[in-house]
């Protein structure tokens, strides 16, 4: 018990001191975290749309292996971007290993099948008739799309945030992609593993009530946005 | 002719839903599409609304032959608006859901606040507004829905069942936008309804569907009936109950046969005509210029009998009645 | 049926959650080690003599020194095979570990990209090198996982009279106040990275960077020759006696936690300041070069 308590109390040290190298890897899990699921609902939101609305050979199939994608371990993630970007890789050139571009690469291939999967099933729960409706008002296709996407925004904005939340907790990508470098690509999460492999458990968890506290955080910033879409 | 029809067919996993020989429907008419569940009228409308494509046939619209396969449909619909069997709007305000067709077609903002404010008045829902679209009942929603298909300014507007499962309110309420639309705007109005009372309340033109073809009448008085031999070229349709009716028709084996209600005769005495049976009166409902009686000959019988007749004939409920179905009052089924 | 299937795949699931039944009849021993002994690969050399010597067989967890001692400290392990000799007595005073016996040593050694932007190819002053470093803001890659190297890695720094950030972290324990400190020269997130993770971890990572580091010879040899494609690294800096990196083997003393195996843990600390073991370190070499060097027959020097 007292463990946990010695945790939560470091913990609120921790976030209490406000200290700039602490700062640093809260804003840098924060920054690598966030683009990644930009960029993730680029590509997914609109793959997911195109999926659920349209009719073609294997669609199934591909469906299936999207939901196979999700259980896509971090450390397979890592290991295929790693062959790649590795100075003795195809992309070796462009110097990204060890960068948070690197993670950020990483982390899109991890949630661009949840981002998409869980867009097929909000689009595919959207009542048949706002396309019917959308349509007979007048809309072209993209007016239509917009419309349908619009209906489908709570189911979205759930996707959008699963992803967020497998991003920023997970810890293979960042260490083997990020490489855990203090100031460049140190993330909350590698942070945790760090003080773990260096016996400060205490610090560990703390790390880790930092982390949820957090990601609290932005759930609640989503939620708030949420209400407010909520016309 | 505001649409025609050639063998327009629609199939949907191998099943035939709509089989139209033929049809046309003229302009600026209030046109019923009748039928019961099933008889294609969902199918017809989103054709109508170029929503979907015939699996084969053809079809005008104002005089202009429909390519369904082109890119043509898109203007088309900007012509055409369809209000669905319970009509779903988007999960925003009121207004903006009558607003939605005005944005799509960039109406100038402030022109389009004007139109919604008085579309909403002539749906009679100006005080909900700024009410949530999803909140509402299912006739205010249909009422809405009417208004956001006005918003498009259309030449033809479909209504797919508006006035089921709305309260008798709302359906007064929808029936004289109907008809205020057809009047005021010059809009042709095509819905569909199983409520015959309404069909004959404010249609100028009756449809019929049958199992997705067009039949002569209502599909009421239908019954699934065995076809015997009599003397070319005559045959006994044998109803269930042992009713034998005189028809004359090629088919064979099990059918099912239509009577139309309109030409039924009712009478107080019997006569050896074809086709006559005795029979109890049972219900009557007084139908704008008509009167509908329900007749028990073993089965119940639905015969419609102008009012001026009817009264004529003094007649009470528990009455014994004969009944005369003519030749032309029977159609065969497949 | 489905009932029975249920019943199999629970009970079997319960056996395997029950520790110790799958080898219950064996004799395991549980050592910590640093990351660095285990990529050396001499412990899968050595080991296996152990065990067919004593039929002990032992478990190893490799980690940084911090890690491991503080398995040590909450008796997840009986025996604790660590290079950091300050902190080991520290063990051993504290009463944790029972006694310390000196094993062998390595040497550390200054790694560097071919083109050597710092120049400091052939120094034999390890501080003075790092200076170069420093002061011409090469990429250096520190293990910066308060291991046996980077704890090393500090002292060489303090020795170099550049100023040190100190940074420190506060933990509460036992509601009191702990501080941690490590210490660093200016230029965190520049040109010095800290990455925090294992000896071959940071091999790669200089690599990919093309960066500086300082490694135990023993992993950097395994690294450079043991594997297609060599390590794109050099020894730039070698020969210092501040880079001199003994290894110590400290059991878990039962007074602390009674339930480890000491007297397993004893013996293998015993067998492996004994003639034998001592031959066999000394025999072991890492593509070709001794990578060990035993304390006790220092005449094999």
């Amino acid at each position: 018990m007292d463990f946990f308590i010695d945790s939560f109390l470091s913990a609120a040290s921790l976030i209490w001191s406000m200290d700039p190298e602490f700062l640093v890897v809260v804003y840098v899990s924060l920054k690598v975290s966030s683009t990644s699921t930009l960029i993730a609902s680029i590509v997914g939101v609109p793959t997911g749309f195109l999926i659920a609305f349209t009719e073609f050979r294997g669609r199934r199939l591909l469906i299936t292996i999207l939901n196979t994608l999700l259980s896509l371990p971090t450390v397979v993630v890592g290991l295929f971007v790693y062959a790649f970007i590795s100075r003795r890789g195809v992309f070796g050139v462009y110097d990204l290993l060890y960068t948070q571009k690197a993670m950020v690469i990483g982390q899109v291939i991890l949630i661009v099948p949840i981002v998409t999967t869980f867009t097929i099933a909000a689009i595919s729960r959207i009542d048949e008739r706002y396309r019917k409706t959308a349509l007979t008002l007048g809309a072209n296709l993209l007016q239509t799309a917009w419309l349908i996407l619009r209906e489908a925004r709570f189911g979205i904005a759930a996707a959008i945030i699963a992803a967020f939340g497998r991003v920023i907790a997970e810890v293979g990508i960042s260490m083997m992609l990020g490489g855990n470098a203090k100031g460049f690509t140190r993330t909350m999460t590698t942070a945790m593993a760090l003080e773990y492999d260096k016996g400060l458990f205490v610090l560990s968890v703390a790390l880790g009530i930092v982390l949820l506290t957090v990601s609290f955080a932005v759930n609640l910033f989503f939620n708030y946005f949420q209400g407010k879409a909520r016309v | 002719m505001l649409y025609a029809m050639k063998n327009v067919k629609k199939r949907y996993e191998g099943r035939t839903v709509l089989d139209l020989e033929a049809l046309s429907l003229g302009k600026g008419k209030i046109l019923v599409l009748q039928g019961p569940n099933g008889a294609g009228k969902t199918t017809l409308l989103e054709i109508m609304a170029f929503l979907s494509s015939p699996t084969s046939g053809e079809m005008w619209f104002d005089g202009r032959k429909v390519d369904f396969t082109g890119n043509s449909l898109m203007g088309l619909r900007q012509k055409v608006v369809l209000v669905q069997q319970h009509a779903i709007l988007f999960t925003t305000t009121v207004s903006r859901n009558v607003e939605l067709p005005l944005r799509i077609r960039k109406t100038p903002k402030r022109a389009r606040k004007q139109i919604v404010e008085d579309l909403l008045n002539l749906v009679g829902m100006e005080a909900l507004g700024d009410a949530r679209a999803h909140r509402l009942s299912g006739g205010e929603t249909q009422r809405v829905a009417i208004a956001q298909a006005l918003a498009c300014y259309p030449e033809v507007i479909l209504l797919d069942e508006p006035t089921a499962n709305v309260d008798v309110e709302n359906q007064m309420a929808i029936e004289r936008t109907i008809r205020d639309i057809n009047r005021t705007k010059g809009i042709s109005v095509i819905f569909t309804t199983h409520d015959m009372i309404q069909a004959s309340r404010i249609a100028e033109e009756t449809v019929f569907l049958f199992e997705g073809k067009k039949a002569r009448s209502t599909y009421e008085n239908i019954f699934s009936a065995h076809m015997e031999l009599d003397e070319d070229p005559w045959k006994y349709s044998v109803l269930q109950n042992g009713l034998r009716l005189r028809v004359q028709s090629e088919k064979l084996g099990r059918v099912r046969i239509c009577i139309d209600p309109r030409a039924v005769r009712l009478s107080r005495s019997g006569s050896s005509e074809d086709n006559t049976f005795q029979g109890r009166l049972v219900q009557l409902a007084d139908e704008e210029n008509r009167v509908r009686a329900h007749v028990d000959v073993g089965m119940l019988l639905s015969v419609l009998v102008p009012k001026d007749v009817f009264s004529g004939m003094d007649l009470g409920v528990g009455d014994p009645v004969w009944i005369t179905c003519p030749a032309e009052s029977i159609e065969v089924l497949g | 049926m489905q009932r029975q299937i249920l019943w199999i795949i629970t009970v079997t699931m319960g056996l395997f959650m029950i520790p110790g039944i799958a080898n219950a009849t064996e004799n395991v021993l549980k050592m910590a080690t640093t990351t660095s002994t285990e990529n050396s690969g001499l412990l899968d050399m050595l080991l296996p003599h152990f065990t067919e010597e004593t039929g002990i067989r032992v478990k190893v967890f490799a980690k940084g020194t911090g890690a491991a001692i503080r398995d040590g400290m909450d008796g997840n392990v009986d025996i604790v095979f660590v290079h950091a000799k300050d902190r080991e007595e520290r063990f051993v005073a504290d009463g944790y570990g029972a006694y310390r016996l000196g094993v062998m040593h390595n040497d550390f050694v200054i790694l560097g990209p071919f083109t050597d932007p710092a120049e400091i190819k052939g120094m034999h002053d390890a501080p003075m090198a790092l200076k170069k470093i420093a002061e011409k803001g090469a990429a250096f890659v520190s293990r910066g996982d308060d291991s046996g190297t980077h704890t090393k890695e500090q002292s060489l720094w303090k020795a170099t009279g550049l100023p040190l950030k100190t940074e420190t972290v506060q933990i509460v324990k036992n509601l009191k106040k702990h501080s941690f400190s490590s210490q660093h020269p200016e230029g965190l997130g520049q040109w010095y990275h800290s990455i925090g993770q294992g000896m071959g971890k940071a091999l790669t990572y200089a690599e990919e960077k093309q960066a500086y580091t300082m490694a135990d010879r023993g992993t950097y040899l395994k690294y450079k020759f043991g594997r297609k494609g060599g390590l794109d690294l050099e020894i730039l800096c070698q020969g210092d006696n501040r880079l001199f990196n003994p290894y110590g083997i400290i059991p878990v003393d039962p007074k602390k936690h009674p339930h480890v195996k000491f007297q397993w843990a004893d013996r293998l600390a015993n067998w492996l300041v004994s003639p034998k073991a001592q031959h066999l370190i000394a025999q072991y070499k890492i593509e070709g070069q001794q990578a060990f060097f035993p304390d006790v027959i220092s005449t094999l020097k």
